[in-house]
């Protein structure tokens, strides 16, 4: 390694990759791939694909039935826990304890975050789907915040390279609001789900229920799915990190690829508290770090470096890169710099018994579920007058619990061991607009035990949001009517903003310097070498879960990097 | 599958010999002996207390061709789950309505009678509709709902009386139930 020593040659890198997560992760890979001798700096532990302590774990081998006691929630998970499904004994060694690195909040906000080698690809949901022009078009068209600088077009092949890599499972559907992608089979509906399919398309022409498209390996190839990959062996505990390499993750996928080149160095336990800005060039320098475990402070140059430490982490950095020229933090001329925190909201739903097909079960477990796409504001006949854009579903029909209604004793137990009626669930997830007023900001009075300043938050839900909550709603509980269901239970609790755990915003993308941070390759249009291609660009939010955007516009950026460089305007 | 045949399996599959690592993540399973739920002290219920929970979860669970809730722990459980994972919260909605249960039930003599009485009583519980008597019933459906969930993930129940198949290798959507014997699938 070459960061262990005194000589600024020896410290100085291609290129520095902040965060090892999804984006960094990817970053790294296509950096390594061009022969950039490249750096990456995770905050969090060294972690090895393959050290998956709980993977094999079944509900009896853990203390408390996989829930995290009272006690360690209370005094290590106090923030992240107000998200009641998330702090589980299955993942509880992958989650940053609050009790280590706390944030304040003028509103809630839910900040969900693991840091470790890997970051938060290993606990991810997997859903992958592709933005449209109806999603990179509707700032300029409805006038809200500032356009987008690159439409569907721009994006499409990072899209198709991205997709290739990450193996996404998937059913193509030719929706304009959902563009099909490079699809591995899917992972089929149940019967109860394409009844739910059959019946809702029937009378409902725009919406429909598909196979959710998922980066689990339902077929793998080698030649394709490159790193410690394997065949997805349906066991549905991706969140805990797969043995079998069964899903994409940093650790699995996107890092031994890098490794493999010979160009990779990664160093565990080092958070960048700033990037240096060297006044006589004009650009960055590098960046400052302290070690962790040691305290220990450090430099490391380069000529390019690319900002994944994750939207909060990323704008963090940035606001606390201060200097003569950027006073209010590092490209931050617009003033734009940690606003317009956008994420989606959920919490908003129905679920319901579905009868008949009690004959039929399914096999395995199958990591993923349904996905509705967005059917609201896409044309002019799905115009709403209440409100902009839309959401989309997420779901599953399941067999529930065979208990009978107040069943005991001898009852109760010839029942027991049969599969129950289906039930079926869904969630809605609905775009939140980018506000300016929605923000994170760095407070410089207080610093946490690393001499960081804290973050502090302040976003919540608004009219338009809430107006959406209650369509989902309401067509959550028609769709399941229409497919017979009984027992129909609805449910509309707003979560806090960060719930979704798709930050994004803080330093987007736009044409015009004075109200973007971000051109429309994920470069600063102050400071040229300085890239950001974790969800801090994003300029809106869309419906669509957003990790394989964050992926292909980081391909893209480093294609373009690479070109600048061999231009040398680098 | 049992673990040392899920290891054997996942050498093949992952065409190599397994690593330190990913070894120690396939037997930490068979390391984790669970005392939580068979230990013998109790941590929340008292005496009396837990011997109503102890009565009520072989009533809602009899022993039949398969164990009773309390021969395979569910009664520990309970226990064990509500001295560690309920917060003061929970533990306070918890009581309430328990302790009302207990009290009801003590003024229908149902500890003096015989199984099948007692087991007619608790139904009867369970179908009250009386607002006034809402307290009792929740305290009933709440050991209810804990000795079913806790029931069923109990490791015997599950791998001997459910379908249990760790590394399932396929997904199939649709498959006759009466291919997998009539029985649900236990994870
Ligand atoms: C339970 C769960 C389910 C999810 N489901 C989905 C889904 O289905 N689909 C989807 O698209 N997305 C999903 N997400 C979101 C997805 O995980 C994120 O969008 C994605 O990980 C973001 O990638 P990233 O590289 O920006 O950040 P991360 O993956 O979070 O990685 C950032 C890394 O940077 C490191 N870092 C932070 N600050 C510093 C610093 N100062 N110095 C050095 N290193 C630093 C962190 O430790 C971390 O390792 C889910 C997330 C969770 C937790
Ligand atoms: S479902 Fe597939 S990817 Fe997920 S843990 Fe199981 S084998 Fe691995």
């Amino acid at each position: 390694m070459r960061f262990n020593s005194n000589g600024k040659d020896e410290v100085t890198y291609d290129v520095i990759v902040i965060g090892s997560g999804i984006s960094g992760g990817y970053s790294a890979m296509e950096l390594c791939n061009k022969g950039y001798k490249t750096l990456m700096l995770e905050r969090g532990r060294d972690m090895k694909h393959g050290e998956y302590p709980t993977a094999n774990m079944d509900t009896w081998d853990f203390k408390n039935q996989n829930i995290v006691s009272a006690e360690e929630k209370a005094q290590h998970y106090f923030k992240q826990n107000r998200l009641s499904w998330w702090v589980r004994e299955e993942h509880q060694h992958l989650i940053n304890k609050d009790s280590d690195y706390d944030y304040d909040e003028v509103s809630r906000f839910d900040w969900i975050r693991g840091h470790h080698v890997g970051g938060r690809s290993i606990m991810w949901g997997r859903r992958c789907y592709r933005w449209s022009d109806i999603d990179f078009e509707a700032n300029a068209k409805e006038g809200i915040a500032i356009d987008w600088p690159i439409r569907y077009k721009d994006i499409a092949p990072w899209y198709d390279r991205a997709e290739t890599f990450v193996g996404i499972t998937g059913q193509a559907e030719g929706l304009p609001q959902l563009p099909d992608g490079k699809f591995l089979p899917p992972f089929p509906l149940n019967c109860a789900e394409q009844h739910m399919r059959e019946s809702i398309n029937k009378k409902y022409p725009y919406r429909l229920l598909t196979p959710s498209r998922t980066a689990n390996l339902s077929s793998y190839d080698p030649k394709v799915h490159l790193g410690t990959r394997g065949q997805c062996q349906s066991r549905n505990r991706c969140v805990r990190g797969c043995p079998y390499g069964g899903y994409f993750s940093s650790l699995s996928s996107t890092i031994p690829v890098a490794q493999e080149t010979g160009n990779l160095t990664i160093r565990p336990d080092s958070i960048v508290h700033e990037i240096i800005w060297d006044k006589e060039k004009g650009k960055a320098a590098g960046v400052r770090v302290k070690d962790r475990v040691s305290g220990e402070e450090l430099e490391f140059y380069a000529r390019v470096i690319f900002c994944n430490a994750s939207t909060i982490g990323t704008t963090a950095i940035l606001l606390n890169s201060r200097s003569e020229a950027f006073p209010d933090g590092l490209g931050n001329s617009s003033g734009e710099l940690g606003h317009n925190i956008m994420d989606h909201h959920y919490g908003m739903g129905a679920s319901a018994d579905l009868p008949g097909f009690e004959d039929i079960y399914y096999k395995g477990r199958r990591p993923t579920g349904f996905y509705i796409p967005r059917f609201r504001n896409i044309n002019k006949e799905t115009q709403m007058k209440d409100f902009l854009r839309g959401y989309g579903y997420q779901g599953n029909a399941t067999r529930s619990v065979n208990a009978p209604d107040n069943a005991i004793g001898v009852e109760l137990k010839e029942n027991l061991f049969a599969p129950g009626p289906y039930r079926v669930s869904m969630t809605c997830f609905g775009e939140i607009l980018p506000y300016h007023d929605n923000k994170m900001w760095l407070n410089f009075d207080k610093n946490d035990k690393h001499g960081l300043p804290v973050i502090t938050f302040d976003a919540k839900l608004r009219e338009n949001e809430m107006a959406l909550r209650k369509d989902g709603v309401t067509c959550a509980e028609e769709m399941l009517e229409a497919a017979g269901c009984k027992n129909i239970t609805s449910y509309n609790t707003a979560t806090a903003v960060g719930a979704c755990i798709h930050e994004m915003g803080t330093a987007r993308m736009g044409h015009d310097p004075k109200t973007s941070v971000l051109n429309k390759w994920n470069q600063m249009h102050d400071v040229p070498n300085v890239f950001v291609t974790d969800g801090a660009c994003m300029t809106s939010s869309g419906t669509q879960n957003p990790s394989i955007t964050y992926m292909a516009l980081s391909a893209r950026a480093v294609d373009y990097m690479d070109k600048q460089i061999n231009d040398g305007v680098l | 599958m049992n673990r040392r045949e899920i290891i054997k399996y996942t050498a093949l599959v992952t065409g190599a010999s397994l690593s330190a690592p990913l070894l120690s993540s396939l037997l930490v399973g068979c390391k984790n002996e669970v005392t939580t739920a068979s230990s013998s002290t109790l941590k929340y219920f008292n005496d009396k207390e837990f011997e109503i929970v102890t009565t009520i979860v072989d009533l809602i669970l009899p022993n039949t061709d398969s164990p009773s809730g309390s021969e395979v722990g569910v009664h520990h459980m309970i226990d064990h789950m509500l001295a560690t994972v309920y917060d003061d919260d929970e533990k306070n909605k918890y009581d309430g309505p328990f302790q009302n249960m207990a009290v009801h039930l003590a003024t229908l003599d149902f500890f003096n009678q015989n199984e099948s009485n007692q087991t007619n009583i608790l139904s009867d519980v369970l179908a009250y509709e009386e607002s006034g008597l809402s307290d009792v019933k929740k305290g009933l459906n709440s050991l209810r709902q804990q000795s079913i969930a806790y029931y069923l993930s109990n490791e015997e129940i599950a791998t001997k009386f459910l379908n249990y198949l760790p590394v399932p290798q396929v997904w199939e959507p649709c498959t006759p139930v009466s291919e997998l014997e009539g029985k649900a699938w236990a994870i």
